[in-house]
């Protein structure tokens, strides 16, 4: 079947199968910055935004998206101009081998959206969702702070 | 979910429950789809995404806080009545069922309706004596919804509503897990009403330690309007050890759930004796 939606403010149609979840199809379409780890909504390696809300899109299918706005990591940048978060990212070393980055830098991105004003407590319950099995979740928590500082400062995004 | 072929977005949800009778077996109700998709139901030829379905408010009515079908947990915690519910102890039970990630798509009256043993959000909605309004009109106390694990009273009907009853009540609850992220071993909640420096209407319940979220009813009768001293604490750990029938699984063994589970429920009720305490104190300072 085919599903018509918004990727990263531009209208797509996609071809899928009814039992196929979104972040499946995203891939195949090209959006592999969402990344295809666990499948069961654990890790959050496949977060993309869907009508303003970061979820996982290895349990959503993909005709649950029919119609509605969708923004996966490639999104957030404009052009080659990163936002404060990626830049805060990049930055402050915010990377390991770097698989599940996209999924944090997706969550924080939207989570920073309803709190702009998060404690570090607050970055930490947001991570809960994302697994690094590198295990390094001190520099990302310092470039959300970061990146949420200088937003409120104006200097951000 | 290979066999999946059909995928319906019915708008009401008298749609959807005609729908669903026609099907059978054959077809899931899907909301925020964070359990399905998860355990991915055999023969499943179709699923009925029930939110379109006008059912996404919060509110309160009289004495009862409501909460439709498919409202979002995320937006639940938000919203002022339960933010401020039972000391924050719901808002706490609703943040804690599952990560950001999660909340953002998935609904309470879908983590009701799953049915799991370890539902984080039913011990919480146990104590506030919550009902649930189903879509043939009928009401059901959650403490006859709960059949087995994954199954419950429903057959084809949906759950319309949620109404809880946190008002006049303190209420502690807690998640044991290795993580806010994991599974629960043990989950509880304990609530009750202060009178007279004592607690009334005592309700305790517990997940992850039965085939379903349970009360704890011989224990809730210890504390009932009773003076709570060091030897009621120690009855309440062995009452509650009596009542529950932990497994052991790959996450811990049911020795380990059983005496984390007497030991919590004893320091939730330390901490329901604390509120009262304070409150008492209040109510003095006021007079």
């Amino acid at each position: 079947m085919i599903i018509n939606l918004s990727i990263n403010g531009a209208r797509r149609q996609l071809e899928t199968e009814v039992y196929e979840t979104l972040l499946t199809a995203l891939r195949r379409a090209g959006y592999t910055g969402a990344k295809r780890v666990c499948e069961s909504g654990e890790c959050g390696a496949c977060a993309v935004i869907v009508d303003g809300r970061a979820v996982d899109s290895c349990i959503l299918l993909a005709v649950q998206a029919a119609g509605r706005e969708v923004v996966t990591v490639e999104g957030l940048a404009q052009g080659d101009h990163l936002t404060a978060l990626q830049e805060a990212f990049a930055g402050n070393g915010a990377i390991q081998c770097g698989f599940c980055i996209p999924g944090m830098i997706v969550a924080a991105a939207n989570y920073m959206k309803t709190n702009p004003n998060p404690s570090e407590e607050d970055v930490r319950h947001v991570f809960v969702g994302n697994l690094c099995r590198c295990t390094g979740y001190v520099k990302p928590v310092e470039a959300v702070m970061q990146a949420a500082a200088q937003q409120r400062s104006g200097n951000g995004d | 979910m290979r066999e999946l072929r059909e995928y319906l977005r019915p708008e009401s949800i008298e749609e959807a429950v005609a729908i669903k009778r026609e099907r059978g077996c054959d077809a899931v109700y899907l909301a925020g789809g964070t359990d399905v998709l998860v355990l991915k139901p055999r023969g499943v030829t179709t699923v009925i995404d029930i939110m379109a379905v006008d059912a996404a408010g919060v509110h309160q009515d009289g004495e009862a806080i409501v909460i439709g079908a498919t409202a979002l947990l995320c937006d639940i915690e938000q919203h002022p009545a339960v933010r401020t519910a039972v000391g924050g102890a719901l808002r706490q039970a609703i943040r804690e069922t599952g990560p950001w990630l999660i909340r953002n798509a998935a609904t309470l009256a879908g983590n009701v309706c799953n049915a799991s043993p370890s539902a984080d959000s039913a011990a919480m909605l146990l104590t506030l004596d919550a009902e649930l309004t189903l879509s043939d009109g009928a009401v059901v106390s959650l403490d006859r919804f709960f059949v087995g694990p994954h199954e419950t009273v429903l057959t084809d009907e949906l759950v319309k509503e949620i109404r809880l009853f946190p008002r006049g009540r303190l209420a502690r609850f807690h998640k044991h897990a290795r993580s806010k992220s994991d599974i629960a071993l043990v989950n509880l909640a304990v609530s009750a009403r202060a009178k007279d420096g004592a607690l009334h209407d005592v309700r305790i319940a517990l997940g992850s330690v039965a085939p379903t979220p349970i009360r704890a009813r011989e224990t809730e009768r210890l504390l009932e309007g009773r003076e709570i001293d060091a030897a009621v604490l120690r009855d309440v750990e062995a009452s509650v050890r009596r009542e529950i029938r932990p497994i052991s699984d790959w996450r811990t063994s049911a020795e380990y759930r059983a005496h984390s589970a007497g030991l919590l429920v004893r320091r939730a009720v330390e901490g329901l004796l604390s509120d009262l305490e304070r409150r008492s104190a209040e109510e003095g300072m006021d007079s």
